[in-house]
């Protein structure tokens, strides 16, 4: 081959020129004119792209709802973070969805504060209990929300029933879906909202579940965190629960009683502060902490 | 208007084929106003040479792209490979020109296979006079670089 540019170019051009267009690729060519116009190649490749990235998105976009474990209990939706410790459960809030697993060996938890939406499958076995201020929820299989605040708390069932077992020895109230209740009750006769719908035939009134009791070492663990967090009244509710735990020992439960006046002192409520320690001193007139309790009362009027 | 578009494609018969029928069918588009038209060939090769070089000029890597994909979809087209190779067994030149830019390849075919001065090149492709010198000198190096004989050497 030539390679002298103008000499093939010259070449080139002739045998271009001599191409011939044939009658069939004129006829093909009238008859692509005439036909329909084809869509894009691009758009045609790139249609199907398309479309499986738009289901991708919104397969990841619609997040389902979480399904409750075989024993375990979900929050199925809600703005709050849940942390276990022993069986409480603290809703503090956050921007995403938590589950919640209490494995298969627990049966109950408590709710200390927040809200949240439970999603729980029914149990062959010991039903799954949710302590909350005045009572027990005694779960069925169903979904329901729970709101918990300082001192009182709601319930609300969307599906299935639930059991409400008041704390103060009133008779045991099943909620169906759609109905809700409120703690604590406003009247003694007024336990149940209207939205309640007629209860089912009674059943033999089921024993209220062991609640587990921590052992001291946990209280006090848990004292100081509550302390650390400056949530001063859950830390008094614990304490004084605590201090009327016959399980306890006698130094056990003057330690938590010294443990009570430090923590009210703390929390500003220094006059019931000095009053209790006034009382703790009469009750253990050789307290082990006397010395200490001896410098706040000093600073009591 | 298929032999300006086959130059362009340097011996590629469909995509010169491809050209020809956009072309026909901006003419068809014209609709009742291809009467006003006074020099229809003249037309014709204008609008011919437009085509050629806005589809030249598009990217090459999404051409690439689309190669392959269309490749994936329509396993009866030949591979590009079978095309370039095509045009090397025509012409070696053709295969050299056919490795050049969108731009030099259209300033080489309208100089040196349609025959057109440099001004003439310069109006049909939209281009400056200084970009067409430009462009030919660049492509006429690239040539030089594979060993071929250009005149000022």
């Amino acid at each position: 081959v030539s390679k002298h540019f103008d000499e093939e170019a010259r070449r080139l051009r002739t045998e271009l020129e001599a191409e011939p267009f044939t009658p069939g690729e004129l006829e093909q060519g009238w008859r692509r004119l005439s036909s329909p116009p084809r869509p894009k190649r691009w758009l045609v490749l790139l249609a199907p792209a398309i479309a499986i990235a738009v289901i991708v998105l919104l397969a990841l976009m619609i997040e389902p709802e979480p399904e409750p474990t075989a024993e375990g209990l979900v929050i199925a939706s809600g703005q709050e973070c849940v942390h276990q410790t022993d069986h409480e459960m603290l809703i503090v809030p956050c921007s995403r969805e938590v589950l919640f697993d209490v494995g298969t060996e627990a049966h109950d938890v408590k709710i200390r504060r927040g809200r949240a939406r439970f999603s729980v499958k029914k149990r062959s076995t010991e039903p799954f209990t949710i302590a909350v201020s005045h009572g027990w929820i005694v779960v069925i299989g169903t979904r329901f929300t729970v709101e918990q605040s300082r001192r009182s708390g709601k319930i609300e069932v969307e599906e299935g029933v639930v059991e409400f077992r008041w704390n103060d020895g009133s008779p045991a109230e099943r909620l169906p879906g759609g109905s809700s209740l409120e703690w604590p009750r406003a009247k003694p006769e007024q336990t149940v909202t209207p939205t309640v719908t007629a209860p089912p035939p009674p059943e033999p009134p089921a024993p209220p579940p062991k609640k587990k009791q921590i052992s001291a070492r946990d209280l006090m663990s848990r004292l100081f965190q509550l302390k650390s967090q400056r949530r001063y009244d859950d830390a008094i509710e614990l304490l004084e629960q605590g201090r009327q735990r016959a399980d306890f020992s006698e130094a056990q439960r003057e330690r938590l009683s010294f443990e009570l006046g430090t923590v009210l002192r703390q929390s500003g409520r220094t006059e019931d502060a000095c009053k209790h320690l006034r009382d703790h001193l009469r009750k253990y007139p050789s307290a082990s902490q006397k010395a200490e309790i001896d410098r706040i009362l000093a600073g009591c009027r | 208007v298929f032999r300006t578009c086959l130059k362009f494609g340097l011996g590629d018969r469909e995509w010169a084929k491809d050209r020809t029928h956009e072309v026909f069918l901006k003419l068809a588009e014209r609709g009742a106003e291809i009467r006003k038209i006074e020099d229809l060939g003249g037309w014709l090769y204008r609008v011919s040479v437009n085509e050629c070089f806005m589809a030249m000029r598009r990217s090459r890597t999404s051409s690439r792209i689309l190669a392959f994909l269309a490749l994936a979809w329509d396993r009866s087209e030949p591979p590009p490979e079978a095309k370039v190779q095509a045009r090397r067994d025509l012409s070696a030149l053709a295969g050299v020109l056919a490795e050049l830019p969108a731009k030099q390849r259209a300033v080489m075919v309208m100089v040196h296979l349609e025959g057109k001065s440099q001004n003439e090149a310069a109006e049909l492709l939209g281009l400056s006079k200084g970009q067409i010198s430009k462009l030919h000198a660049k492509a006429m190096a690239h040539l030089a670089s594979f060993e071929w004989e250009v005149a000022g050497e």
